[in-house]
């Protein structure tokens, strides 16, 4: 029987869920899949990073996942085991922009990596990320926008996280559309990429 | 500035020369300064977006005098921003927009229009789809795209009209039925606000006409591969059917190749002076898809559509949105089979690596980044167009424009400054 990781990584999508089957059936650990399962994200995180897979291949190893964590989730519940996270990422597209797929591709990218996220969705405001930091305690915020208004909405949203005394206590990234290093020094941040992978490094490197 | 004392009339055709003869790779006088924008000119006259998508009349005044008084050499379209009534009389679904009538779509005020994700044809209907292109776009896409034309979906099977006996009794029944009276309401109410808007922007065409100033463009298509992304399966469904279904989804794109080229040629006769033709790439950039997915499923069919318009005498004006960089080489072979035959138009893509790799065979336009534009300062746009200018105005072939067109929140100054940067580092003769 090949490699269950590896066929994950290669999202072999029915092969993947026939395996899994096999697996329950013959009563093997939960968590023990778990972290294949775990060993793959990473996989595909590697190849992204790598620039061999891109939206469509994570597009389709989040359809395997969810599907994956759908069938194995039970089971994990029964063994009661909580998995310990590296750190914790808030996340959210800014206020005035609806676009979600910069925002949703870093989501990934950072859960695949053994990050904490809380997705806040689109179009939010300076309030609710400054409330969901106090309840949240992220150590990082990343603020996401394609539209050219979002450079204001990031402004903004960095101005009340002053005001609210938590700036010195967070790290901020900015990213997506046509945000640069200008906008970073516009808006007050500490850092942008220009990708999902130069998210994960920038957490990586605060975290 | 003060350039010249010419009439109306002649500066009209100077300014068109000039950008044409830009695209055909011989110098002009000057570069030629054709920026795309949307909301600008009405946020700089005060407008909210809600405003200016609703008013169009208005839109059309506050564009006319910020355009003239930047001395751009081509306006951009009023279409660039859209038309609340007419996008309220149809019911659009993709789209949401400051003060849509439908709770569903509206944005506040002060949010531009925005294109909103949807999955128009399930994974499983691509054979539907496939058997019966024309039958499955007006009984099942028109309903999903329209809230408003949703009595479409009781049109008779295309199919059952070629029986004479049959479609004598189902055609006149169709249109008995209540639902086909209120249909006829309903397009009445589109056809007059369409009216009204097409004045609007003929208003705007011949406005500016008097004070020698052409259109850009006002014909649009797409890649075949984003016509499904966005209007069919969504990004997230045509990106799964990569995978799960790429043989229909191939077949599909050969579907739509066709279409999109004799669409854009039939608008193209209808405004037949104007020939550029603005294709928004969407799905094929850098970072979106491999090298590999996009020889397999992007740039095939982008690159057919763009033959057909070719050979119908149009100008293809492909905007490479984002980053393309990592495709320059596919760029660069369309080119040298096509010189002087189109425009290639830069998001945030290296221009000036552009020009020295592919320049002598296309006109590059775009790249001035939005960033400078909203945050930096005169200066610094006059610096970054001086380098911009003198790498890119040799032989012809560069046309001034932002990376996303001019910002909505753009500095006037800083935007003066990127258009007076022709006038000062963009002569090629006196």
């Amino acid at each position: 029987m090949s490699n269950f990781i590896d066929e994950i990584v290669e999202l072999n999508e029915n092969k993947v869920i026939e395996m899994l089957k096999f697996k329950l059936d013959n009563n093997e650990d939960p968590l023990a899949i778990m972290e294949e399962i775990k060993e793959a994200m990473k996989g595909i995180g590697e190849r992204f990073e790598k620039k061999e897979y891109f939206l469509p291949d994570l597009i389709m190893s989040g359809e395997i996942l969810r599907q994956l964590f759908e069938m194995l989730s039970p089971k994990l519940k029964e063994t009661g085991a909580s998995e310990k996270k590296k750190g914790k990422v808030l996340l959210g597209t800014v206020a005035g922009d609806i676009h979600d797929i910069g925002k949703d591709v870093v989501k990934f990218m950072l859960d695949a990596n053994g990050f904490d996220v809380l997705d806040l969705g689109v179009d939010v405001s300076a309030d609710k990320f400054v409330d969901s930091m106090k309840d949240y305690k992220p150590q990082v915020l990343a603020l996401s926008g394609f539209l050219t208004l979002a450079f204001d909405s990031m402004k903004e949203i960095i101005q009340k996280i002053k005001d609210a005394g938590l700036r010195k206590s967070i790290k901020i990234m900015i990213g997506g559309g046509t945000v640069d290093e200008r906008i970073v020094e516009y808006v007050g941040a500490d850092a942008y990429g220009e990708s999902a992978v130069d998210a994960v490094n920038l957490v990586k490197e605060w975290v | 500035m003060n350039i010249s004392k010419k009439n109306p009339r002649e500066l009209y055709k100077e300014r068109n020369l000039r950008v044409m003869d830009a695209i055909q790779l011989k110098e002009p006088d000057r570069v030629p300064i054709t920026p795309l924008a949307h909301f600008y000119p009405m946020i700089q006259k005060g407008m909210t977006k809600q405003e200016a998508m609703y008013d169009s009349a208005k839109s059309a005044q506050a564009a006319i005098e910020i355009y003239s008084e930047l001395n751009v050499d081509q306006v951009i379209s009023l279409a660039q921003i859209n038309n609340g009534p007419l996008m309220d009389a149809l019911g659009i679904k993709y789209f949401k927009w400051p003060g849509a009538a439908d709770n569903e779509q509206r944005l506040s005020e002060n949010q531009p229009f925005q294109f909103t994700e949807g999955e128009y044809m399930k994974a499983d209907e691509y054979e539907e789809f496939i058997a019966d292109p024309s039958g499955f776009s007006i009984r099942k896409l028109i309903p999903r795209h329209f809230s408003k034309l949703k009595f479409f979906s009781e049109f008779p099977d295309i199919g059952s009209l070629t029986d004479g006996f049959l479609s004598v009794l189902t055609i006149p029944l169709f249109f008995s039925s209540p639902a086909a009276a209120k249909m006829i309401e309903t397009i009445q109410e589109i056809t007059k606000t369409y009216a009204k808007y097409i004045g609007d922007m003929m208003f705007y065409e011949n406005q500016l006409k008097k004070k020698g100033f052409p259109l850009q463009f006002l014909n649009y298509t797409q890649a075949p591969f984003d016509l499904i992304s966005d209007f069919l399966r969504g990004m997230k469904g045509s990106m799964l059917d990569m995978y799960r279904k790429p043989e229909e989804l191939k077949k599909l794109l050969d579907i739509l190749t066709q279409p999109a080229i004799d669409v854009t040629s039939d608008i193209a006769q209808l405004f037949p002076r104007y020939k550029v033709v603005f294709i928004a790439l969407h799905r094929g950039a850098d970072g979106f898809m491999s090298l590999k997915q996009f020889e397999e499923f992007y740039w095939p069919t982008l690159t057919k559509v763009m033959d057909g318009l070719i050979e119908r005498g149009l100008i293809p004006m492909p905007h490479f949105q984002g980053k393309y960089d990592d495709r320059f080489p596919y760029l660069e072979e369309y080119a040298k089979r096509n010189k002087g035959k189109l425009i290639y138009r830069f998001g945030q893509s290296d221009i000036i690596r552009a020009k020295e790799m592919f320049g002598d065979y296309v006109c590059l336009r775009g790249n001035v980044p939005s960033s400078l534009l909203n945050v930096g300062t005169p200066l610094k746009v006059e610096e970054y167009m001086k380098i911009c200018i003198e790498k890119c105005m040799e032989g012809g072939g560069y046309l001034i424009d932002a990376d996303a067109g001019i910002p909505d929140e753009a500095k006037p100054e800083n935007v003066k400054a990127m258009c007076d940067a022709s006038f000062k580092y963009g002569v090629y003769r006196k």
